[in-house]
């Protein structure tokens, strides 16, 4: 030990987190979706400092144009300029499908956590809840919830959360429940850690990279869900530069201004991609896990 | 030694239930530890040993309360431990740690090694700010042969003897006074498994540490244990001292696992004992004494009943049928 102990002393230190890190590098696709995506919130932060023109600038002279030099995106059925809305319509399906999913998230992963580890009748309760919420299709789901809220983006937020809790809690209790019986989780209960302890120390910990993974894919759909919403009315309302709304009011004009739906359209794609890339990329770092 | 019993165990039995039967109506039971009686005194090394599958592992997660018993009764410093309430126990820990059989798997591989370490002193208090931690984790890092630099690394990066030492480190951080060790080293190579058994001899007689020491291998068992039982389907076969057991293994099952130890001269003939079969199921044991169905030695009486335990001589303790007249 004593040989090796000046070579190892330069080594550098593997953290968990550096390892990912290198593995990460290599996932070019994930990369490529990570700038999108950092870009999409640049435009969510700023955006208003950087569009040629306001969300509801009205120009009754230059309605239905074209794509061209002065309307890039060419314009809607009031003169309003397409690409700045679309731009500025980033911001909130980025801020409902990060809320919403988080919340999903949060709720998910402790009701998972709990049932998991204690197992027996919460676990029951909570396992049928999910099971009865998986029953619904999730967009189903969400126009029933939204039936009882009512219209408004803060209701969507609610009921895209509602529906993607019952994945993070199965997720996170498969994971639970190997981890329960595994050695370093003995380990610990023979040291005297309390449930908490276990539960957030090293039971939480090992489940991270599938939550992280579920997550990232999960943004991905509720701002799909979140969108298809505000395109059937019942969330986002006009004026309004959400995306799947605008999608709705360049539905009546789909034949002859093809723009008003394509380039909004074009938007959620991309970044509903970009979200399912960069997932992917995440769960190739994070696994095969970081055991060894 | 001082002869103070400080671990002890009275009738101590873990029943798994298992579903049999059409639609699962009948519940049948293994047998995992049947009716467990022993003890440990202050500064002993009790060695177990029997091959795999009779209990002996069952025997030592219920000493550490790992598992819930089915039946009887843990005695540590005279406190029975049934009794303890949740917080109590969870107090209690502070005596008796584990070091356990696969290294690679009971450390969490997220924490740090400092992590690892320190877990025990946050969760019990021992350690006051960050720089205490530090240095208690370096010193107990220094106890089992490791360096400072090593603190800072993950598990991944050390071979299975330094890991079983950080193991170790950890099981010492609470000041324990019974460690029972799971087969510590069965997961690793031979050349390593007698550094990893000199470093418990050392720690043992540094700190006064009282160890139960579990392992399939008596080879191994010898090196190191004060006395020793031989287990077999859930309950000790023979338990004596162990030069006493060497020279005069009583049980024809010990005499069995005694002759299998090869000897490193290969002029000397042995009289090697081989058992037929392999070791039958403890969900159906045999009736009677339940090692009548390999024994070279079964009479009649071992098909029907149930040797009791017999001392036949100071501290030597045999459950076997033949040597009932005595």
């Amino acid at each position: 030990m004593d040989k090796s102990k000046d070579i190892e002393q330069k080594e550098e230190i593997r953290t968990p987190f550096k390892e990912f890190l290198m593995k990460f590098k290599k996932q070019k696709t994930a990369i490529v979706a990570l700038i999108f995506l950092l870009l999409l919130v640049v435009f969510s932060i700023i955006g208003e400092m950087i569009v040629p023109y306001g969300v509801d600038e009205y120009d009754y002279m230059n309605v239905l144009q074209s794509p061209s030099k002065a309307h890039w995106f060419g314009t809607d059925e009031f003169g309003r300029d397409i690409f700045s809305r679309v731009i500025l319509g980033a911001r909130i399906s980025l801020a409902v499908g990060l809320s919403s999913v988080t919340i999903g998230a949060v709720i998910g992963t402790i009701l998972g956590l709990v049932s998991g580890y204690y197992g027996g009748f919460i676990d029951s309760v909570i396992m049928r809840i999910c099971d009865t919420l998986f029953a619904f299709p999730g967009i189903i789901l969400a126009i029933g919830i939204m039936a009882i809220l009512g219209p408004g983006m803060f209701n969507v937020v609610i009921s895209v959360s509602i529906f993607s809790a019952p994945s993070f809690a199965r997720i996170v209790r498969s994971s639970t429940l190997t981890q329960k019986e595994s050695i370093y989780v003995q380990a610990a209960k023979n040291l005297g850690a309390s449930d908490m302890r276990i539960l957030f120390r090293h039971i939480l910990p090992g489940a991270m990279s599938e939550i992280i993974v579920y997550y990232t894919m999960n943004i991905g759909s509720s701002i799909l869900t979140a969108s298809s919403l505000s395109f059937l009315g019942m969330g986002a309302q006009a004026p309004s530069p959400e995306w799947g709304l605008q999608l709705s009011t360049g539905r009546a004009y789909v034949g002859l201004n093809w723009h008003m739906t394509f380039f909004p359209g074009l938007a959620i794609f991309l970044t509903v991609l970009s979200f399912n890339l960069l997932g992917d990329g995440l769960r190739d770092a994070l696994d095969p896990k970081l055991t060894q | 030694m001082d002869g103070r019993i400080l671990l002890q165990t009275k009738e101590l039995k873990k029943y798994y239930p298992v579903k049999a039967g059409m639609l699962g109506t009948k519940t049948e039971y293994v047998k995992s530890v049947d009716g467990v009686t022993f003890e440990v005194a202050r500064g002993e090394v009790f060695g177990i040993v029997g091959e795999s599958g009779c209990g002996k592992s069952t025997l030592g997660k219920l000493i550490c309360n790992l598992t819930d018993k089915t039946e009887g009764e843990i005695i540590i410093n005279d406190k029975n431990i049934s009794d303890l309430s949740k917080k109590e126990m969870r107090n209690m820990r502070k005596n008796i740690q584990m070091v356990f059989q696969d290294p690679y798997a009971s450390l969490n591989p997220r924490m740090s090694v400092r992590d690892i370490i320190a877990e025990p002193l946050i969760i019990h208090n021992l350690v006051h700010g960050r720089e205490e931690t530090d240095d208690k984790v370096v010193e107990l890092l220094r106890y089992v042969g490791l360096d400072a630099y090593h603190a800072q690394r993950y598990p991944h990066e050390f071979s299975g003897g330094q890991r079983q030492r950080i193991g170790i480190a950890r099981a010492l951080a609470v000041n324990p006074s019974v460690i029972i060790a799971d087969e510590p080293v069965s997961a690793l190579d031979v050349s390593i498994q007698s550094q990893i058994l000199n470093l418990m001899v050392e720690l043992k007689n540094r700190l006064n540490l009282t160890y139960v020491f579990i392992a399939h291998d008596l080879s191994v068992v010898e090196h190191i244990s004060d006395r020793i039982g031989v287990m077999y389907l859930g309950n000790f076969v023979e338990v004596a001292d162990k030069n006493e057991l060497y020279k005069n293994p009583m049980h024809p099952y010990t005499q069995a696992l005694l002759s299998a130890i090869p000897i490193p001269d290969p002029t000397v003939k042995k009289d090697r004992v081989i058992l037929k079969g392999s070791i039958p199921s403890a969900l159906n044991p045999p009736s009677g004494c339940k090692f009548h169905t390999r024994c070279k030695y079964a009479m009649d009486i071992c098909k029907v009943e149930q040797p009791v335990k017999k001392q036949v001589s100071d501290n030597h303790y045999v459950l076997c049928h033949l040597y009932d007249k005595k």
